[in-house]
């Protein structure tokens, strides 16, 4: 059984500026222990993806249709009560801004604890100590005197580390980590990395892991989900995407960043045009006006189908 | 006439800090900078966040005072200058900022926006103004009938493009490009980048182009400078510092970036702690506090400048 499956997922947003369609149809599967990269550009609905797992799409978004199915149980079909005693404990999410994911009038401590004493019977004294052994495993110097701290006492890369101690304190076994990386830097970056590696190796949690950036995915996903206008149009594993990129957009995301390995100055690939915005999608195929290889058959969508084993691709020309 | 365009001698900057106690700290933004742009050419300043690269670049254009140091531009002293000559001067360097949403004034049009340097400078007549414009927009690629638009009704990428030609609409030789794609997507970085190099052949510009991506400036720029806490630690041309990166902080830099390519098994290079507090930089090399290769002398001295050969220079013990 996949531990998670989502099953034609559809959100969307109905504002007074019309329907934002932020995910459509969107349908992926995740086994215990695997790292899925969910990859693309702003507002290609990484993030809502993410949100509607927890079932916390915000106002004045909602699940239109599609179901998700995480240890074999219908999440969309759970009262908010049970669902309560899932987020946190069995799904958990890391932010991409710490600073104000985190609460800043409480304790580090505090705001660990708090998710211990919410899905375990243990009493806060429990909590707290439970607290400084996280901190101490996610790799805070001196965690007894951390623990007391208020988040605006920590740097960037301390605080995500923090968030990381919350999101594993119920040993859960999907992480949602939401570009946990994108407000840090470089040399940090690679640290928080690392230990998110580790800790998801050694526990063996699922995670999502939810980024812009194809050198992240390369060095930390096993499968890889591109997402373009709130569909996935690419799917597969991280070796096969990264050998033989199927369709033109992910082509294009390839093309246009410079690479280290390249000797001599070349001119980078560009993808014409921008996003288009969700409230007013293109006809047929929503890559279609940004696409060098369209064809008369663009202006039906395509499916998204296996072209290989395993390889799935939403594109006509990739058949 | 100097092939030197700026020039950058031993400038530093700092700022105080009220700590709230009634008692003031000085930050060091910038620490003791030497630098030089010839014409023509692109200079690409790395570093991670806080380390004085967005001052250094204020600092170059005199939108900063310096705390001490001078900036010659041309071979003239900003400092020496009276308002009127710094203002004339003014057109020749020109600025790009990181965030295209911020930097763009949302009520005026595009043709306002990009024309208002030619209005301060008494470049253009009022009624030249429509056709400097849109002259300028095509530059960088955008219709003329955007003139008549307001900075809400582009995508981060055009706006960009339009930040851009309001940087070129005085004719300048220098420009300063503070993170421009930083904000972008990725496959309008490319865009971006392509239009800058562009211009740059078209119109013989040269660059203080800051980037916190590595990637992104050596593929952009001649030479790179890499600052750390306010100081120019290694300096080279572009291939070199790829190639033979001396300095500890530049090999971690590259060591951590996540490369697109799985076959690759790269080791990263994993820093200790946190980038130092700009109020209190730490004695000796201000960078021993997370060099995995400290030794003896570098919490103690400072480290003097090495030369390398190839244009190349680093402050690091290891290599002097």
């Amino acid at each position: 059984m996949d531990l998670l499956d989502i099953q034609g997922l559809t959100t969307h947003f109905f504002t007074r500026a019309g329907v934002i369609k932020a995910i459509h149809n969107l349908s992926l599967r995740l086994q215990k222990g695997r790292v899925l990269g969910l990859v693309g550009e702003s507002g290609c609905g990484k993030t809502v993806t993410a949100l509607s797992i927890l079932n916390l799409v915000p106002y004045p978004g909602k699940i239109v249709s599609g179901k998700i199915f995480f240890e074999g149980q219908d999440l969309l079909a759970l009262s908010a009560d049970e669902m309560r005693t899932i987020r946190g404990a069995k799904i958990s999410m890391i932010f991409q801004e710490p600073m104000t994911a985190l609460n800043p009038v409480f304790t580090v401590g505090n705001q660990i604890a708090e998710v211990l004493t919410a899905h375990q019977d243990v009493s806060k004294q429990q909590a707290m100590d439970a607290a400084v052994e996280l901190l101490r495993s996610v790799g805070i110097p001196s965690p007894e005197k951390r623990v007391k701290e208020y988040p605006h006492q920590l740097s960037g890369g301390m605080r995500q580390r923090v968030m990381i101690a919350m999101a594993i304190a119920c040993k859960p076994s999907l992480i949602l980590a939401d570009e946990p990386t994108t407000a840090l830097d470089v040399t940090i970056q690679a640290h928080i990395l690392e230990l998110l590696g580790t800790i998801q190796a050694e526990m063996g949690m699922a995670m999502i892991l939810v980024t812009h950036d194809l050198g992240l995915i390369a060095e930390r996903a096993h499968e890889v989900a591109v997402m373009y206008a709130g569909r996935i149009v690419e799917q597969t594993n991280t070796r096969e995407l990264f050998a033989n990129p199927q369709h033109p957009y992910t082509r294009g995301l390839m093309a246009s960043i410079p690479r280290p390995v390249q000797a001599g100055k070349t001119r980078l690939k560009t993808i014409p045009g921008t996003v288009p915005r969700l409230t007013d999608l293109p006809k047929g195929c929503t890559f279609s006006p940004r696409c060098e290889i369209k064809t008369a058959q663009c202006v039906v969508e395509p499916e998204l189908v296996e072209v290989q084993q395993g390889h799935l691709v939403r594109c006509w020309e990739a058949r | 006439m100097t092939r030197e365009l700026l020039a950058i001698n031993d400038l530093y900057k700092t700022f105080p800090i009220k700590s709230g106690l009634g008692k003031t700290l000085r930050a060091t933004a910038v620490d003791g900078v030497t630098l030089s742009v010839a014409r023509g050419e692109a200079l690409g300043l790395v570093g991670e966040s806080g380390c004085g690269k967005s001052t250094l670049g204020r600092l170059a254009l005199r939108l900063l005072q310096p705390t001490s140091g001078s900036v010659s531009f041309e071979g003239r002293d900003l400092a020496s200058l009276n308002k009127q000559a710094l203002r004339e001067l003014r057109k020749k360097m020109q600025i790009i900022f990181q965030d295209p949403f911020a930097s763009l004034n949302p009520r005026m049009r595009i043709l306002e926006i990009i024309t208002e340097p030619l209005v301060i400078h008494g470049l253009a007549k009022d009624n030249d103004l429509e056709e400097r414009g849109a002259g300028l927009l095509e530059k960088v690629g955008l219709p003329a009938d955007a003139l008549r638009c307001y900075p809400h009704e582009f995508s981060g990428g055009q706006r960009q493009r339009i930040g851009i030609a309001r940087a070129l609409a005085s004719g300048p030789s220098f420009i300063v490009a503070d993170e421009p794609v930083s904000a972008l997507d990725v496959s309008v970085q490319a865009q971006i980048i392509n239009l800058l190099e562009d211009l740059r052949a078209e119109l013989n510009l040269s660059f203080l182009f800051i980037a916190h991506d590595l990637n992104i400036v050596r593929h952009f720029s001649d030479r790179v400078a890499v600052m750390y806490l306010g100081k120019i630690v290694e300096i080279a041309p572009a291939e070199e510092i790829y190639k033979n990166s001396s300095h500890p902080y530049t090999e971690a830099l590259l060591a951590d970036i996540p490369i697109a390519d799985p076959t690759v098994k790269k080791k990263h290079i994993l820093l200790k702690g946190d980038i130092p507090s700009p109020t209190q930089v730490p004695l000796g090399c201000r960078f021993h506090t997370r060099c995995i290769y400290r030794f003896e002398p570098c919490d103690k001295i400072v480290p003097k400048t090495t030369d390398l050969g190839n244009s190349h220079f680093v402050d690091c013990h290891l290599r002097g």
